[in-house]
């Protein structure tokens, strides 16, 4: 489906004079507010959507690639998709973990009853930001980016694919680790599953909590109904022993659910919920590029 | 074929469509539906294919070689036995769900004041009373975790509890007709009520009960030293935190208990315990805002067609008059002695089930049993069909059978199920019970309670 219509090359904005956040904001919902959207939809006023906008980013900055954020907001009764762009003449710091400046700004505001919608937009704009080709355009040409702004966020023609969702990897794990760093690094990164991988960076098993507290816990507790009645009981250390002095090799499960980058969604949400699978690995060139989360495309689907 | 064959075998759920089926079986069909009992029998025991695979190849090989009329394997199908089951499956999900086994288990330990010789002494009673009313496999299910747990806690020799309440579960399983799959058959297919059953058998195991655990519990006191420390987290336990849902449990048990009444007066209101099991179920659900669905997924179907394949097998070896022929050899061995006979089925029953599944022994000995009553009923004088050649002939005869198969499961690990489910238990949990470990004490338990068993069928039946 085409938005173009409620983007016009007016609310690209190729040369961005804001510093800081809210006045990017600022300035892109003001752009945004001379199109089409803000005419289709009477109703929508310039404050409503900044603080949607700024209320999002306080939940999480959306810095979705390298130097490409897209505040984003979900507005109830809106007809049609819109928004504007900003490429920063003096890009800064947008405060996501990499702290790395932000450059180029989509704002994207959207029906709130359709969240699929969204989605795919937000694919748009971080399979663009992505891409090197296009950083180079941006430095080089801000006019012919904003074109390509244009042209590529507002369409949604494509199905949402596994790439455009994906997380990249975090904690790097390999065979021969011990299931004592295993733990540590899932702990770390707050981790329920983990993808182990060979010495030449293959993937070949996976790690979960689910699976470590079950090698750990005798089998019996499984056949009980519940344990509150016993209130001194604390026979951890030994039960944990035997799996701690493992290697991740021994104790992974080889049974992965793994997708190349161009699977589609609904691939990745049959892995997820009807196969019961933690996590969806995603490979390029046989290599781990990338892993979805159940909780990742929950948050994606309900609250993109 | 006589008629008087055919007719003790056919299921309360037959028709007469059963007699029209009988006819004279070729002597080729009878060497098959023996060739494929056997078969299967060899498979089951050898544990070289899943039962319930050798049950039902069985089944379908002796309808599909025509060595049984489909009809009559179907009719032979006691759909009373497989209504018990189903339904007494459900009620034990329902009821473990509220956390009532785990409450009782504690509640006992902390009776036993965190004593180990005690708690032994306990859990194995209340192992052999939960398996009077319970099914023994079910029963050590739902103990043995908990057992484990106590036995961690204490430091108790976690094994020896395991296998001991195995063998008290088939002991207390003996005493009543829902006890043990053994007597869920025997009960139908001979009719037998359940308060029959306790008045016969459980004055046997009582004995058994207050003879053995105490002996078995002082023999091993050495090794149920309990700390002082450990004794005091059992004590400083909360059972009643065990309870996890209390209104489901009352509700449970108000039905249970209704099922169980209804079960005593079965034959007074005259609904067989199949239908009281499965209708109580049915209404457990209800009560208790259970879904039926859910709670269908938890029975066992793979035990229920094993039964259902063992049904039809056998139905081909009453079709063909096999039991006719080994009934005529039992009593050439036993020279018509309806006391050595009886002690010959006692025996037989029980060294037979201490080395195979007793069930398909218990369905391939119902029909051979009703043969030979006829003969015992005319030597003394009695007509074959007659209450009185019920009482003084049958019932004696199924009471050594029961005991027989129930006790002869001690006798090895694969003597019964309840005692393979142990096991597994025990060895998915790093405590490897062998097969000489299970035997070293199942073994001289099941002679003594054999021993106890033919002195209570002599004075009972023969001097009283």
């Amino acid at each position: 489906m085409d938005y173009t219509k409620y983007v016009t090359d007016g609310q690209v904005l190729s040369g961005c004079e804001a510093e800081d956040k809210p006045s990017l904001i600022r300035a892109l919902v003001e752009a945004a507010s001379r199109g089409p959207l803000f005419a289709a939809n009477p109703g929508l006023t310039i404050e409503a959507v900044e603080q949607a906008l700024l209320a999002r980013e306080a939940e999480r900055p959306t810095v979705l690639a390298p130097g490409v954020a897209c505040p984003h907001a979900r507005m109830p009764g809106l007809t049609g998709a819109g928004g504007a762009a900003a490429i920063l003449k003096h890009p800064f710091a947008y405060g996501s973990a990499d702290e790395a400046p932000v450059k180029i700004a989509v704002v994207l505001i959207v029906p709130a009853e359709r969240p699929p919608l969204a989605l795919r937009l937000l694919a748009n704009v971080a399979r663009l930001g992505a891409d090197n080709i296009f950083q180079q355009i941006v430095s080089a040409d801000p006019a012919a980016a904003a074109a390509l702004i244009r042209k590529h966020v507002f369409v949604v023609d494509a199905p949402l694919l596994a790439r455009d969702v994906m997380r990249p990897v975090m904690g790097e794990i390999t065979t021969g680790m011990s299931v004592t760093e295993v733990a540590r690094k899932m702990a770390l990164f707050n981790l329920d599953a983990v993808g182990i991988l060979s010495e030449d960076g293959r993937l070949v098993g996976e790690i979960t909590s689910d699976a470590l507290y079950t090698s750990g816990m005798p089998e019996f507790f499984s056949q009980l109904k519940s344990v509150s009645f016993i209130k001194e009981f604390d026979p951890f250390d030994g039960y944990f022993d035997r799996v701690a002095h493992q290697t991740a090799g021994e104790v992974m499960s080889t049974n992965v659910a793994r997708v190349p980058e161009d699977a589609t969604m609904l691939e990745v949400i049959f892995l997820l919920s009807v196969k019961r699978h933690a996590k969806v690995y995603v490979e390029r060139d046989g290599k781990l590029a990338g892993v979805i989360d159940r909780a990742r495309v929950l948050n994606e689907i309900i609250n993109p | 074929m006589n008629t008087w064959l055919i007719a003790p075998f056919t299921t309360l759920f037959s028709t007469g469509a059963t007699e029209e089926l009988a006819r004279e079986a070729s002597f080729g069909s009878q060497v098959g539906a023996v060739v494929v009992f056997a078969l299967a029998y060899l498979g089951i025991a050898t544990e070289k294919l899943d039962k319930t695979t050798a049950a039902l190849l069985g089944a379908a090989a002796v309808v599909a070689f025509h060595f049984v009329p489909y009809g009559f394997a179907l009719a032979s199908i006691d759909l009373n036995v497989i209504f018990l089951l189903i339904g007494m499956m459900i009620v034990m999900s329902i009821l473990s769900d509220t956390g009532l086994f785990e409450w009782i288990a504690i509640t006992v330990a902390r009776a036993a004041n965190g004593n180990g010789t005690m708690i032994l002494l306990f859990f194995m009673t209340v192992t052999a009373v939960l398996s009077a009313f319970l099914d023994n496999v079910t029963t050590v299910i739902l103990i043995a975790p908990i057992t484990i747990l106590v036995g961690q806690i204490l430091g108790l020799p976690v094994m020896v509890f395991l296998i001991l309440e195995a063998l008290a579960s088939n002991i207390g399983g003996t005493s009543t007709l829902i006890g043990d799959p053994p007597n869920v058959l025997i009960g139908s297919q001979a009719g037998l009520t359940f308060v029959e059953f306790i008045e016969n058998l459980a004055p046997a195991v009582l004995v058994m009960i207050v003879v053995i655990f105490p002996v078995i519990t002082l023999l091993f006191r050495k090794q149920l030293q309990v700390s002082e420390e450990a004794r005091m987290q059992i004590m400083r336990a909360k059972p009643e935190l065990a309870i996890l849902d209390p209104v489901g449990l009352r509700r449970s048990l108000i039905v249970f208990s209704g099922i169980l009444a209804a079960f005593f007066l079965h034959h007074a209101i005259e609904v067989e315990p199949g239908l009281i099991a499965l209708g109580g179920a049915v209404i457990l659900c209800w009560v208790c805002g259970k879904d039926l669905h859910h709670a269908l997924e938890r029975v066992e179907w793979a035990s229920i067609l094993f039964f259902v394949g063992l049904f039809m097998m056998v139905g081909a070896l009453e079709y063909n008059g096999i039991f006719e022929a080994l009934g005529r050899y039992i009593l050439l061995a036993t020279r018509g002695d309806y006391l050595m006979t009886l002690m010959a089925v006692l025996w037989f029953a029980a060294i037979v089930s201490a080395i195979v599944d007793n069930i398909p022994l218990v369905i391939a000995m119902i029909p051979l049993i009703h043969t030979i009553i006829p003969v015992f009923a005319e030597q003394q004088g009695l007509a074959a069909d007659s209450p009185e050649a019920h009482a003084a002939i049958a019932m004696p005869l199924f009471w050594a059978l029961a005991l027989g198969a129930c006790l002869g499961g001690n006798g090895t690990l694969v003597g019964a199920s309840a005692n393979v489910v142990v096991t597994q238990i025990a060895r998915r949990n790093n405590y490897p019970i062998t097969f000489g470990m299970f035997t070293f004490y199942g073994f001289p338990i099941m002679i003594v309670t054999l021993v106890i068993s033919t002195i209570y069928l002599y004075l009972r039946y023969f001097v009283f």
